[in-house]
């Protein structure tokens, strides 16, 4: 179309440049793009609501977007129904056609393909094997357990050999430990096949542990794309940090020098430089297990005084909330994970008053 | 478009554009059948209503005319009257008798449940038999059973029997709406109004009926609009009491003036109309309470509760069996009263008028052509409204006329039919459009055509909800696999949807069977039809005879009932296997 084929990298597998899509009045993709290689597993994280269905959809092709093109493998499918896009799809709801068995789902994409039977036949074998539920094939997805009805998706979307696997929140329905496991599953499926994969979760757990690359979604728009590493350990905004894992905020901070901030009567150090100038407010951000518990005698740059609000046990550690003292009178809440073990050394308790550290390589610096 | 690689483009892939197309067109056929046989005819009918018979528009002076004879107009409050005791006996039996299946312990709900069914594989015109056979001039009662004990005179003819006839016909409609939302419970709700310390009087009050306030409206309406378009009571009990359906029939087949047909058509659509829409507006208000965490309620035993819920429902039972038993008792007795001893002669229907033993197995002939075509265009308009893609306004369009007609009366369908099929052409602003539907009329065709609108929206609705049961999603699946809509609607959607379509056309071919109102204007003399055989015999005073018809009738419809039942398990047994765990 607008551009020749030749111009992306050879690894570029599939690109989708500025997509944009209305619902009445409501923006719901706000001229998104996004870039994957051949093999990659991309997942769109985002709150409900966000776009991320709509972006997948539109991906698939079972919703025309407004604006946008989508490029697949070198050729423009934008304007190509989902039946000529080549994809693999498995829903929130799996969608198993209920009167026919595991293995005539899985056959199902294979038969008007001009598959020959015994093809079809041993394809479905070999996909029952992939996804292990072998001598299941002649059961109804009402005898089998919903991870098994999760694989037969995930088998009958891949048995045509689709150019990308799109999945659509495939785990929500599942519970927690079936869930953990067919997550690994899946993701050494999809490196075992090289399957580029597209997948869309509100699940930030899920994202972090099967993706290669994050995409974060909100209203519309993509607000970072990185690796799981990236994303939660240098989140691009407030939002971005507080919508995976949890995060502490040090509002209303005043940068005094480089790398000095000014909270009240505190003053912090960070590592990394900043683009915030000098005298502007600023937001500070540690992550609740990155702080640091101080034993008497240590003097970290950062050292600062709290007290115990409040203990909440949770197995392995601790929530502390804690009251940040920044000068006589005023205090900032905060949190911290503290293993059990050191809570117990320590002997914190509800109103004690502690030291903490945050440590400098570990803050974070946002523009107010 | 830049090409696509070679690996794609096979030939089944290649076609799914043309079938975008195929289901887009197929979409605008459900459509446009909708327009032509439902739209269309009621049009020309209302509009037919203001003309003269030169067929110069007249404004509403055909209305005046109506209005200022007191002989037309006072059938309108005739008809109320008689609609309004029908509804309120039929809805407070009805009540009664669900609340007695469904909220207590009593023995024998399964008979029960059989026998209240009993009045729906009937034609009315036997109901108003029956009661002849009863309450007539030599009735079992007003004679007291021949004699033998005192008898009770009674005031047959009129509004008691058209009342009477009406409330068993509208009776099983009732208890099926009623027991479904008596069904539709919260136990949860009952216990935490016992933990409160309510009494059952104000649990009654308080979340019995509001629980069932929509169930209740659906019911008043729908006995309304029965009772209100009842052709086959009126005809055989009404005597001098006029009613709008009987009306039509007298002003069409009596006096040939089709105007006044029309204008009393058109009467007759409003109050049906405006309980119609007032329903919808109603039903669209309600909200599930249910939800999937619900907890069913069962009924506990409780002794005093349990053996009136027992004896009424006995006593009902008794009544009904009773009321056909005496039909059919009548249909086999030589000469009633006097003669007593049984035989088959009154079934020997070839030295009668209205067609014979003949007519009855055109009726079957209509019935199950009505069943596949009936099956057919619900099921696949259904499909096409509920799962395609694209034409969003149309099948929004398609939806609200396929609900149309159930607010239409039989006699209505019946005359626009007439006025409908019978019109060689249109003149339209200077064009002259042939009519190519004026081949069907006469044939068995218009006959199955007015069955299939006349009891199209209840099938409609029965398909639309099998098919919301399915995953939205199946259709995509498919489609990103390149495979075909008609593979999936053929290998999924109809096996999947099979006990819903048997249902459909199980409930056409009864109801075609029993049916007189539409297709006693549609039905030609070398297509004689058992239900019209009955209305013409007991015009003409054949009364045991038309008794004996109406009983076939109901033979044949129960015998297909049980035909169904054997089809149905074999159907769950087989077909459904996957719906067992």
């Amino acid at each position: 179309m607008m551009e020749p084929a030749s111009s992306y990298a050879p690894e570029t597998y599939l690109r989708v440049q500025n997509l944009s899509k209305r619902f009445g009045r409501f923006k719901a993709l706000d001229g998104v793009s996004l870039t994957m290689n051949r093999g990659e597993f991309l997942c769109i994280l985002g709150p409900s609501g966000c776009g991320k269905t709509t972006l997948l959809r539109a991906v698939a092709g079972l919703d025309r977007p407004d604006g946008g093109e989508v490029f697949l493998d070198g050729g423009d499918v934008s304007h190509l129904p989902v039946s000529r896009r080549n994809v693999g799809i498995v829903f929130q709801s799996y969608a198993l056609f209920p009167n026919l068995t595991a293995a005539q789902n899985i056959s199902y994409g294979l038969q008007t393909r001009g598959y020959g039977k015994a093809r079809v036949k041993e394809r479905v074998e070999e996909l029952l094997a992939l996804v292990g539920l072998e001598g299941q094939d002649r059961k109804f997805p009402s005898q089998l357990s919903g991870g098994q009805q999760q694989r037969v998706a995930l088998a009958r979307a891949i048995a045509p050999s689709p150019a990308v696997l799109l999945l659509d929140e495939p785990l929500s329905a599942l519970d927690a430990q079936v869930r953990a496991r067919l997550r690994m599953e899946v993701r050494s499926l999809q490196q075992r096949l090289e399957l580029t994969t597209l997948m869309v979760t509100h699940d930030q757990e899920e994202a972090l542990a099967m993706a290669d690359r994050i995409l974060v979604m909100d209203r519309g728009c993509v607000l970072q794309t990185g690796s799981p590493d990236e994303i939660y350990n240098r989140p691009a905004s407030p939002f971005v940090a507080s919508f995976i894992g949890s995060m502490n905020f040090i509002r209303d901070a005043v940068k005094e020098a480089p790398r000095v901030f000014r909270k009240g009567g505190l003053r912090l150090v960070v590592d990394e430089s900043d683009p915030v100038p000098e005298g502007a407010p600023a937001i500070l951000a540690i992550r609740p297990e990155d702080i640091l518990i101080c034993q008497n005698g240590e003097a970290p740059r950062n050292l600062l005084t709290a007290e115990v609000s409040r203990l909440e046990y949770r197995g392995a550690n601790y929530r502390v909330e804690m009251n940040l003292l920044l000068d006589e009178a005023e205090t900032s809440a905060i949190e911290a994970d503290v293993t059990a073990e050191r809570v117990r050394k320590l002997r914190i308790r509800e109103k004690s008053r502690i030291h903490i550290d945050l440590p400098t390589d570990r803050l974070l610096v946002y523009a107010a | 478009m830049l090409s696509r690689p070679s690996s794609l483009e096979s030939a089944s892939v290649r076609t799914l554009d043309v079938e975008a197309w195929v289901l887009r067109a197929l979409t605008m056929l459900a459509c446009l059948w909708m327009v032509c046989f439902v739209l269309f005819p009621v049009a020309q009918l209302l509009w037919k209503s203001f003309l003269t018979a030169e067929g110069e528009f007249a404004g509403l002076s055909n209305y005046l005319v109506y209005f200022r004879t007191p002989a037309l107009s006072s059938s309108l409050t005739n008809s109320l009257y008689v609609s309004a005791l029908t509804t309120a006996g039929s809805t407070t039996l009805g009540f009664m008798f669900a609340y007695a299946l469904t909220r207590t312990c009593m023995p024998l709900k399964g008979f029960f449940q059989g026998v209240v069914m009993t009045p729906l594989f009937a034609p009315t015109l036997l109901n108003g038999i029956a009661l002849v056979y009863l309450f007539g001039k030599k009735g079992l009662i007003s004679q007291g059973f021949f004699g033998h004990i005192p008898g009770i005179p009674v005031e047959l003819y009129g509004p008691f029997g058209i009342i009477f006839a009406q409330i068993l016909y509208t009776f099983p409609q009732a208890v099926l709406i009623l027991s479904v939302a008596l069904r539709m419970t919260d136990a949860r709700l009952y216990e935490a109004s016992e933990s409160l310390g309510a009494s059952p009087f104000r649990t009654f009050f308080t979340i019995t009926l509001p629980g069932i306030k929509f169930g209740l409206i659906s019911t008043f309406f729908v006995c309304f609009i029965l009772a209100f378009t009842d052709f086959g009571a009126p005809k055989v009990v009404g005597g001098q009491y006029n009613v709008l359906a009987t009306d039509i029939y007298k002003q069409v087949i009596g006096q040939q003036n089709f105007i006044m047909g029309a204008v009393v058509s058109s009467v007759l659509l409003v109050p049906t109309v405006v309980a119609f829409v007032v329903d919808r507006i109603c039903q669209r208000r309600q909200f599930s309470a249910l939800t999937a965490r619900s907890v069913p309620l069962v009924p506990r035993p409780s002794g005093m509760r349990d053996i009136l819920a027992l004896t009424f429902c006995s006593a009902v039972a008794l009544g009904i069996l009773g009321f056909y038993g005496t039909a059919l008792f009548a249909s086999l007795v030589k000469v009633w009263p006097y003669n007593l001893s049984l035989g088959l002669d009154h079934y020997n229907f070839s030295k009668m008028g209205g067609g014979g033993i003949g007519s009855l197995f055109n009726s079957i002939r209509m019935s199950l052509y009505s069943a596949i075509l009936g099956t057919v265009m619900t099921f696949g308009s259904a499909y096409l409204i509920e799962k395609s893609r694209g034409l969003r306004a149309l099948r929004q369009v398609s939806y609200m006329l396929s609900l149309v007609p159930l607010a239409l009366p039989g006699m209505v369908i019946g005359l626009s039919y007439i006025f409908f099929f019978n019109t060689p052409s249109w003149s339209l602003l200077g064009w002259d459009i042939p009519n190519p539907f004026n081949v069907l009329y006469g044939t068995m065709g218009i006959l199955v055509l007015s069955n299939v609108v006349h009891f199209y929206t209840v099938s409609f609705l029965t398909a639309t909800t099998a098919l919301k049961q399915l995953d939205r999603e199946f259709e995509t699946v498919s489609e990103s696999m390149g495979v075909p809509f008609y593979r999936t609607f053929a290998r999924v959607t109809v096996p999947v949807c099979l006990p819903a379509t048997l249902e459909i056309a199980i409930y056409y071919f009864v109801n075609s069977m029993a049916t007189v109102s539409a297709v006693i204007f549609l039905y030609s003399a070398d297509l004689p039809l058992a239900s019209v055989a009955v209305a013409n015999m007991d015009d003409a005073g054949d009364i045991a005879p038309a008794a004996a018809m109406a009983m076939l009738i109901v033979g044949v419809n129960i015998l297909v009932r049980c035909l169904y039942g054997f089809v149905n398990r074999w159907v769950q047994g087989t077909t459904q296997a996957w719906a067992r765990r």
